[in-house]
């Protein structure tokens, strides 16, 4: 569903992105992690269509983000950490606003059951600015989900959310996942990853240092086998880091 | 002011500076800067060609024109203004700044000297825009009187701001503190409101007799007027010296009166703190989302939240959508209280115009009258002012890009939805002056052909300019103010101007051909009617000519488009 290809995002001198190559089947979930500024948001905006790669394809569906750019868009939803919501609009309004974009049909009617699965329905007529910050996060999953994407990219999609909105949460994504979305989400909460991903892809600097399920990261460092998650994630960024110090110029 | 309050000011200032300098590395914006160069340059050391500003100051009726445009600016300030502090603290200064111990006074004085940058870019413009303005000074001289009046205005704005703010959070117990700015505002304005009224028929009959002039400057001689416009007299006093002595002269007392402001802004003890920390707050937001796309947010509004004035169907053009978006979003945020009270001011003129006159046809005539004014400013100003475009949603670009729409579509449906509530405006003064002017037996043009042109050549013409405000925002992230931190008060005037300047710069040279079109077209139906060309013949003209311009336009968003797609989010906000 997502195939990424020596996908590379530069900013003048500065290689956010270097030589990313992915695939995300239908109902899995890949999951980023990276420290801070590994280049995980640079990667989903790039599969997003929100910046053009400096070289390298993104195919969705089959459809090139830069070529097909509609037809690919329409099969994703991309959920930010921090809600986009605009600030005239209420809440039953963004959702209609998005169900014309993309073209959804019966949007009337998904709009009730989703306002109820993100406990928002009482807050269909409120504006963004009455709406607390979880409940913020919880629209733009809302605006995220309406239109059944095939493909679904998060970005730190728990922040904010309360214990309960952060278990909801969970459960949609992987229903949606059930259901056959392919989905790349990032985090620096190991946990969830642990807990909802199928795959990672660790970044560092723009690359993988490693990818696959926890099982086949762990199987190529035999001296990490048996530690949790954490560990390997902290022992592989290390290794790159020592990587990076060796191949530096003196 | 406090050392380290000046330490921030000059290195923020200096910063901000190397980063606008380094943004002229890119060739578009070296370019937009070397044309500019050109042309302002050419008109302040070329005294032979002319300034688009000058000649409105050189008379007496040019000095009664300041006098009157900073009583009216000064005047709404204190009736129309927002509840909020004129004094603008980003979200940094907030959180560093108003827990650190320094005096509420430092804080105002250390804003006060920030705008100061502002002032006098504004008063560079001004010198260069009103350099003939019948005066014999030099350019320093007019330098400084400009930067007095700009100064005071600023002052004025500020302190009236935090009296407003301090009734407002005071309850009346703040209203008791300022009792005496609050009753003599007020009891200037109603005096000068009703003299005016009062004499707007005798001023009109003059004035169909070619001496409007004259019989304005007797109003404003004559008591109670010219008391209350004294200080404001005194304030515009040197701009319109004739010689150096005489400057002199002037120029002392005006100073004085700008000085006596200081004191009184920065002593004002209003809690200004609040109302200035939810403003930083709902700025940063916005400006977080242009720097950092993951650090999104929403603006403050409270309220009630009307019903949307048509609902959106599920299906068809998803264009159709955002113009749906963004003319909820501007319905929504319009002050209705400053609406309400025009209508009333509006209302009040009208009754008491006919007290005085008891003549339809005359009262029908100043009603065109007053609807032809605020059009003409709609055109002219509107795409400057009505912003429910580009330049409130690139704020939210990634959100728009992610969008399964071609960037050409964005485009066309954000320049569209300014359009569709300029439109919308201008139809209804348009509809208000026909309808008045069938009452009124001296109309001065053939109303119908009028309207039928105008029902044309609005839309068209706003598509234009705000197919050049757009681009300008595309294309300049870093020099167009976005979303709602437009630039505002007397003292960024000077920016304002230049921005409306080049837009009808551009604008006027994009319509060229579209006219060119019309007029031939006009021509020839004249000419097939062995007539004379009068405005009739542009009535089948003026689509033709429309036809023309939109498809300028649409090259020219299918190109936006693309750019739209490319623009880089790191130059929407400038760093430091």
């Amino acid at each position: 569903m997502i195939d990424v290809e020596r996908l590379t995002k530069s900013y003048g001198d500065f290689e956010a992105v270097r030589g990313l190559t992915f695939t995300v089947a239908p109902g899995e979930v890949l999951g980023l992690v990276g420290p801070n500024g590994a280049g995980k948001t640079t990667t989903l905006r790039s599969i997003a269509g929100i910046i053009v790669p400096t070289s390298g394809t993104v195919r969705v569906g089959g459809f090139d983000i830069a070529t097909s750019p509609e037809r690919a868009k329409a099969l994703l939803a991309f959920i930010p950490d921090e809600p986009q919501l605009f600030e005239h609009l209420t809440v039953e309004e963004h959702l209609r606003f998005i169900g014309r974009l993309y073209g959804v049909a019966d949007a009337p009617a998904r709009i009730e059951p989703l306002l109820i699965e993100m406990e928002l329905l009482e807050k269909r007529g409120a504006l963004p600015a009455a709406l607390s910050r979880g409940m913020r996060q919880k629209l733009a999953i809302a605006c995220g989900l309406l239109h059944a994407p095939s493909a679904l990219l998060l970005d730190e999609p728990l922040t904010g959310l309360d214990p309960a909105g952060m278990r909801r949460m969970k459960s949609t994504i992987a229903a949606r996942a059930r259901a056959g979305a392919a989905v790349v989400l990032s985090s620096h909460l190991l946990h969830l990853v642990e807990e909802l991903c199928t795959r990672l892809l660790v970044m560092q600097r723009g690359r993988v240092i490693a990818i696959g399920t926890l099982a086949e990261i762990v199987a190529e460092r035999p001296d990490l086998s048996g530690r949790a998650l954490e560990d390997v994630f902290l022992a592989l960024i290390d290794e790159g880091e020592r990587d990076d110090s060796r191949s530096a110029p003196a | 002011m406090n050392d380290a309050l000046r330490y921030l000011l000059w290195h923020s200032a200096r910063n901000r500076l190397r980063g606008q300098l380094a943004r002229l590395k890119r060739p578009r914006y070296l370019l937009a800067v070397l044309a500019g160069a050109l042309y302002f340059g050419t008109l302040l050391f070329n005294s032979q060609m002319p300034s688009p500003l000058s000649g409105s100051t050189s008379s007496a009726l040019g000095q009664l024109i300041y006098t009157a445009v900073i009583f009216v600016t000064i005047a709404s300030g204190w009736v129309l203004g927002s509840d909020r502090p004129a004094l603008v603290f980003s979200e940094a200064e907030v959180q560093l700044l108003f827990p650190a111990p320094l005096k509420r006074a430092a804080l105002v004085r250390y804003k006060v000297a920030q705008a100061q940058i502002v002032v006098l870019f504004s008063v560079l413009v001004w010198v260069i825009l009103l350099r003939r303005g019948g005066t014999t000074l030099p350019f320093w001289m007019r330098a400084i009187s400009l930067w007095i009046i700009l100064s005071t205005m600023y002052l004025h704005r500020v302190g009236a701001s935090l009296v407003r703010t301090s009734a407002v959070s005071h309850g009346s117990r703040g209203v008791r503190g300022n009792l005496i700015p609050i009753v003599v505002v007020a009891t200037t304005v109603l005096i000068v409101g009703w003299t005016v009224v009062r004499a707007i028929p005798s001023v009109r009959a003059a004035m169909q007799i070619g001496e409007g002039g004259e019989a304005l400057a007797r109003l404003t001689t004559s008591q109670p007027l010219a008391a209350i416009l004294f200080p404001f007299h005194l304030l515009v006093a040197p701009l319109f010296a004739d010689s150096s002595r005489h400057w002199l002269v002037a120029i002392l007392p005006a100073f004085a009166l700008m000085a006596l402001h200081y004191p009184w802004v920065t002593h004002t003890d209003a809690a200004f703190e609040e109302a200035v920390a939810d403003a930083a707050a709902k700025r940063a937001r916005a400006m977080a989302a242009t720097r950092n796309p993951r650090r999104r947010s929403v603006a403050i509004a409270e309220g009630a939240v009307p019903k949307p004035w048509f609902a959106l169907a599920p299906t068809g053009h998803p264009a159709i959508a955002i113009i749906w978006k963004n003319v909820l979003a501007y319905t929504r945020a319009l002050r209705l209280t400053t609406l309400a009270l025009l209508v009333c001011g509006v209302l009040v003129i009208g009754t008491a115009v006919y007290s005085e006159v008891g003549d339809w046809s005359e009262l029908a005539s100043i009603g065109e009258m007053l609807c032809a004014i605020p059009l003409i400013m709609l055109i002219i100003l509107g795409p400057g002012f009505v912003r429910a475009d580009l330049r409130q949603d690139l704020l939210q670009l990634d959100q728009l890009r992610s969008y399964p729409l071609r960037g050409s579509t964005i485009v066309a449906a954000e320049i569209a939805s300014t359009a569709v509530i300029l439109t919308a405006m201008q139809y209804l003064l348009l509809a208000l002056a026909a309808s008045l002017a069938a009452f009124d037996s001296h109309a001065p043009v053939p109303i119908a052909p009028a309207v039928l042109i105008a029902l044309v050549a609005l839309p068209t013409l706003n598509a234009i300019s705000l197919t050049v405000a757009n681009g300008a925002a595309l294309l300049f992230p870093g020099w167009v103010r976005l979303g709602d931190g437009r630039a505002a008060g007397i003292e960024a005037m000077g920016q304002n101007v230049l921005a409306i300047l080049v837009s009808l710069i551009v604008t006027l040279l994009a319509m060229f051909l579209p006219l060119v079109v019309a007029t031939l077209v006009a021509s020839g139906v004249s000419a097939a009617a062995s007539r004379s060309l009068n405005a009739w013949a542009f009535v089948p003209a003026a689509p033709i000519g429309a036809l023309v311009a939109f498809g300028e336009l649409w090259l020219v968003i299918k190109w936006l488009g693309r750019a739209f797609a490319r623009t880089d989010l790191a130059q929407i906000e400038p760093p430091g």
